[in-house]
């Protein structure tokens, strides 16, 4: 199956969203953020203060704006080449809202304030919107994003060098969805056929089928 | 009987509000257990209404813990639980408010 599905298609699109910011310091003055999917560990990576996490925190039915109905096209919800005359005809996806927090990471205050500058121009309060491809990667949905939440999160933390503080920005961002027609129907596959066993001797009181 | 639409308003609102607490701490609570969070955390989650608004509520002494296990700290990740809650539970004040609110509305205007 081409391109990426529900989910983890919008995974893709908000770290690539967050890709590219740049802090400055008197050691670098283009230190480029990392973006990481949860907390870097340890043991796996160098951490690289400051940088950012995204985590998935929840899948939420929207549904206050579920339809009902079906729609025809020819590449199955941008799912499936189209091919020759063949015209798909499917139930309306299924409404979803994806929940995610958005954590910045940092040691000094400005580079704290200049990662919150910019999340906060990414995630606006309000029209916010993220590129998402479909999965034939023909076409790019801006997807409408809400900022839900912003909580500071500073504190101090016991590192390899002793206590140190740290510097979060922790924000909640929704990104609406739909669960595309072959999640769709494989979620919630009709009966094909129901098989009935002739040979079963009914209970008492119960006639053959 | 004869008051004011505003009046009114308010104590039907305040009314069903009240209903709230006790359902919402529930799917709270439970929300709270199905995520794992630890048992006297789950125990000081509750629903508070102050006649205005509608808010999750625990004491002071849980605070920190209680924001480092919904935001996560450190290697430990969130593990949301108070902002699902508030995604999710729009059924269960939809049905409550709608119970009470008529009911208010029957008591307010002496139907029976």
């Amino acid at each position: 199956m081409p391109g990426n599905q529900f989910i983890i298609a919008e995974d893709l699109a908000l770290k690539g969203y967050l890709q590219g910011m740049e802090v400055s310091d008197e050691k670098d003055s283009t230190r480029s953020v990392k973006v990481w999917f949860g907390y870097p560990d340890i043991e796996v990576r160098n951490q690289e203060f400051p940088f950012i996490t995204i985590d998935l925190i929840d899948v939420v039915p929207a549904n206050d704006r579920q339809h009902q109905g079906q729609f025809y096209d020819n590449d199955f919800r941008g799912t499936i080449p189209p091919t020759g005359s063949s015209v798909y005809y499917y139930d309306i996806p299924v409404a979803y809202d994806i929940v995610y927090q958005v954590t910045s990471h940092a040691r000094h205050p400005r580079q704290d304030r200049a990662l919150m500058f910019m999340l906060l121009n990414k995630f606006p309060s309000k029209f916010g919107k993220l590129p998402v491809p479909n999965q034939l990667g023909t076409e790019i949905g801006y997807r409408s994003m809400f900022l839900d939440g912003f909580t500071k999160r500073d504190g101090v933390e016991e590192d390899t060098g002793g206590l140190r503080r740290i510097l979060r920005n922790a924000l909640t961002v929704r990104v609406i969805s739909e669960m595309s027609p072959q999640e769709a129907a494989n979620a919630f596959p009709l009966v094909a056929n129901v098989l009935i066993d002739n040979n079963t001797t009914p209970p008492p009181g119960y006639t053959p089928v | 009987m004869t008051t004011s639409a505003k009046s009114d308003a308010d104590a039907v609102a305040s009314d069903a509000a009240y209903y709230l607490m006790e359902p919402l701490t529930k799917v709270l609570k439970e929300m709270a257990i199905s995520a794992g969070w630890p048992t006297d955390i789950v125990e000081s989650l509750y629903i508070d209404f102050d006649g205005e608004r509608i808010s999750v509520a625990y004491p002071q002494n849980k605070s920190a813990e209680i924001m480092d296990l919904e935001y996560g700290r450190g290697q430990q990740l969130p593990n949301s639980v108070i902002r699902s809650f508030i995604y999710r539970s729009d059924k269960v004040v939809k049905d409550v408010m709608l119970s009470r609110t008529a009911d208010a509305l029957f008591d307010l205007e002496e139907v029976f």
